[in-house]
C-alpha cells in the first residue's frame, strides 16, 4: 500500500506563494531603451513628443502580448554614449524576451563608415546604430528591433524642421491582439531600421515629432486595426508609403526614405500582389495631383484590372470603418479619384473589412478617404 | 388564433427591422453633413474642370458625368418630368434657371476664350432635419467666383455668387444584403442667393 505524506495548509499556502513568485520571475520581458535628444535647442520639443508617443505605443504592445514592460529612458543628462552603454548593460535578457531600441535626435554619416546606417550624434561621443544593434543582439533575445530616426548624411546638426503636419488621423484602437502577437512574438531574429538612407536628411515637425516615427507608429496602429495579414516587411513598406505621402509637398532634395535589414524571412501572405501595402500604395499614387490626368487615368485602368473584380463595391467611411457613409461601384469610385485628386490627402485601405472574390481581386473594399484641409 | 399571433410576431419582430426607417443619431447625421461638405467640394471642383478649356475634352466630359451623378434623378411632378435646376446670374443682372444637364453642357461651351471658376470661401452645410416623408434635408452654401477672359487674359466679365444647394439624404437600401438601410445624399435645385461684382471689376 502506498502512503502519501500529510500536507498541512501552511505548506500548501507556502507552495502557492512560491509558485506565484516563480511565475513572476519567469514572466517574459519587453525591454525598451528609448534615447531622445530632448535638450537640443532645435530638435528638443520634437524629440520629447517622439519619446512620449513611442513609449505609449510600446506599452500598448507589451500589454497586448502580455509581456512585462521595462523601459529605460536616456534623455537629458543620460543622453550620451555613457547613458546608452549603462542602459544596455542593465538588460538581462532571456531567450523569450524582446528588446527594442529607439533613437530620436541628430545623426551623421561619415565617409570612412562601412555601414549604410547612421552614426548617432550624441552629446559626448558618437555611436554607430549598427554597433548598438549588434550589442543588443548579443543578449540573444527572441526578437531585437533597433530603430534610428535621425539624419544619415555627412553634415551634422542639420535635421530639417518642417511645419507641415504628419497625417495621423482616424486610427482605431483595437483590443484584438492577433496582429501584435504575430509581429512581436512570431518574428524570431532581429530587425534594424533607420528613417533615412545614406546621404539623406530626416525631417521633423517642431511640435508634432519626427515624420518617420509618426508614420511608423501610424502604420503599426493601422495594421493592428485594419489588417488580416501582416508581416514586418509589409508594415515597414506601409510606413515608407506613409512617409512619402507626408513628404510629398517637399522638394525632392529634402525627401528621405527609410531602410531596414532583418535576419528572418516573413511568411508570404496569400495574394501578395493584392496585399494591403500594394492597394494602399496604388490608391495613394492615384490621388497624387502631381501626375497628369492622362497618367492617373492609365494607372486607374491598370489598377482596376489588377486589384478589383469587375463588379467590386467600395465602402467609404469617415471615422469608423464599421459604419461606412457611402458605397460606390469600383469604376465610378476610381473615376472620381482620378478627377478629384487635388482634394484628397490620403487613403487607408481596411483589409479586415474587405473581401477577395475569385482569385486575387477584391469584390468588396472598405477604405477611409481623408480630405485635404482647405 | 395561434397562427395569427405567430404571423403577427414574425411581422413585428422579424420583418419590421428590415423595412424600418434608419435610426439616425446626432453623431451619424454629423457624418453625413461632413460627407455632404465633401461632395459639395467635389461639385465645385468638377465645375472648375468643366469650365477650364485647357483641360482635355475627355476630362471635361468625365467631370460632367460625375457632376450630374451627384444630383437627384429626373422625377415626375404633376405628371411632368422634372430634373433639378441650377440658377445662373447673367451679365445683365438677371437670374435664369436651367436643368442641371443643360447647365453643365453650357459650361462646356461658354463663349469666353478662357474661363476660370473657383471658390472664394469654404462651403458650409446646415444641420440635417427630418421631413414628414422620412427623408432628411439640409442646405449647402458655396461661394463661386466666375471670370470670363479674352485670348490675351483680359477680364471681360467677372462675378461672385453665393449659391445654395438643396440637399436630400434619402433612405436607401445601401446595405441591402445585410438587411440594413442607410442614407444616400442627393443634390436638388441650386439657387443664387446673391451676386456681387469682383472688386476692381
Amino acid at each position: 500500500m502506498i502512503s502519501f505524506p500529510r500536507i498541512g495548509t501552511r505548506t500548501i499556502r507556502m507552495a502557492m506563494i512560491m509558485l506565484m513568485i516563480s511565475q513572476l520571475c519567469t514572466a517574459q520581458t519587453f525591454f525598451a531603451v528609448l534615447v531622445a535628444d530632448t535638450k537640443d535647442p532645435s530638435l528638443g520639443a520634437s524629440c520629447e513628443k517622439d519619446l512620449e508617443e513611442m513609449s505609449g505605443a510600446l506599452r500598448h504592445i507589451s500589454k497586448k502580448i502580455e509581456y512585462s514592460y521595462q523601459e529605460i529612458i536616456c534623455n537629458q543628462d543620460k543622453f550620451g554614449k555613457g547613458g546608452i552603454q549603462e542602459a544596455i548593460s542593465k538588460i538581462q535578457s532571456k531567450p523569450e524576451d524582446l528588446i527594442f531600441f529607439y533613437y530620436t535626435g541628430h545623426g551623421i554619416h561619415t565617409n570612412t563608415q562601412k555601414s549604410n546606417f547612421p552614426v548617432l550624434y550624441l552629446k559626448d561621443e558618437s555611436l554607430e546604430l549598427e554597433t548598438i544593434h549588434r550589442l543588443l543582439k548579443e543578449k540573444k533575445p527572441r526578437f531585437c528591433l533597433t530603430l534610428g530616426d535621425c539624419c544619415n548624411n555627412i553634415l551634422a546638426g542639420t535635421r530639417s524642421m518642417r511645419t507641415a503636419r504628419p497625417v495621423v488621423r482616424g486610427i482605431r484602437v483595437t483590443e484584438d491582439t492577433r496582429i501584435a502577437r504575430k509581429l512581436f512574438l512570431e518574428a524570431n531574429g532581429d530587425l534594424l531600421i533607420s528613417s533615412a538612407r545614406k546621404g539623406e536628411k530626416a525631417t521633423a515637425h517642431p511640435n508634432e515629432g519626427s515624420f518617420y516615427s509618426n508614420t511608423w507608429i501610424q502604420a503599426l496602429a493601422y495594421a493592428e486595426g485594419h489588417n488580416t495579414h501582416v508581416s514586418w516587411e509589409t508594415l515597414l513598406a506601409d510606413a515608407e508609403n506613409r512617409l512619402q505621402a507626408s513628404l510629398k509637398s517637399l522638394p525632392d532634395s529634402l525627401k528621405h526614405h527609410s531602410q531596414w535589414v532583418s535576419s528572418f524571412r516573413d511568411a508570404a501572405a496569400p495574394c501578395a500582389e493584392a496585399s494591403f501595402t500594394e492597394i494602399n500604395k496604388f490608391l495613394n499614387v492615384l490621388a497624387d495631383e502631381k501626375l497628369s490626368f492622362a497618367d492617373r487615368s492609365r494607372l486607374s485602368k491598370l489598377g482596376q484590372k489588377g486589384f478589383f473584380g469587375p463588379s467590386a463595391k467600395v465602402n467609404i467611411y469617415l471615422d469608423d470603418p464599421e459604419t461606412p457613409v457611402e458605397m460606390q461601384p469600383i469604376d465610378y469610385f476610381l473615376k472620381r479619384v482620378v478627377n478629384t485628386a487635388p482634394l484628397i490627402d490620403e487613403f487607408n485601405f481596411v483589409e479586415r473589412l474587405s473581401s477577395l472574390g475569385n482569385g486575387c481581386t477584391y469584390d468588396v473594399v472598405t477604405l477611409q478617404e481623408i480630405r485635404k484641409t482647405r | 388564433m395561434t397562427r395569427y399571433f405567430a404571423s403577427l410576431f414574425v411581422l413585428t419582430f422579424c420583418l419590421g427591422p428590415l423595412f424600418a426607417q434608419p435610426v439616425m443619431d446626432k453623431k451619424r447625421l454629423t457624418e453625413f453633413e461632413k460627407l455632404t461638405g465633401q461632395r459639395v467640394n467635389d461639385l465645385q471642383h468638377y465645375i472648375s474642370l468643366i469650365a477650364d478649356k485647357s483641360n482635355s475634352i475627355e476630362q471635361r466630359e468625365q467631370a460632367v458625368e460625375l457632376a450630374v451623378s451627384l444630383f437627384e434623378k429626373d422625377h415626375l411632378v404633376n405628371g411632368k418630368r422634372r430634373s433639378p435646376h441650377v440658377q445662373v446670374s447673367r451679365r445683365n443682372g438677371a437670374v435664369a434657371s436651367v436643368p442641371v444637364k443643360i447647365y453643365f453642357k453650357n459650361l462646356m461651351n461658354v463663349k469666353f476664350d478662357k474661363v476660370e471658376i473657383t471658390s472664394y470661401d469654404a462651403a458650409v452645410v446646415s444641420e440635417f432635419e427630418k421631413g414628414a416623408d422620412g427623408d432628411y434635408r439640409a442646405t449647402a452654401t458655396y461661394y463661386q467666383q466666375f471670370k470670363g477672359m479674352d485670348n490675351k487674359g483680359n477680364l471681360i466679365y467677372g462675378s461672385r455668387d453665393r449659391k445654395d444647394i438643396r440637399v436630400t439624404a434619402q433612405s436607401a437600401a445601401v446595405y441591402a444584403q445585410a438587411g440594413k438601410e442607410d442614407l444616400k445624399i442627393f443634390f436638388g435645385d441650386i439657387t443664387v442667393r446673391d451676386t456681387v461684382p469682383i472688386p476692381g471689376f
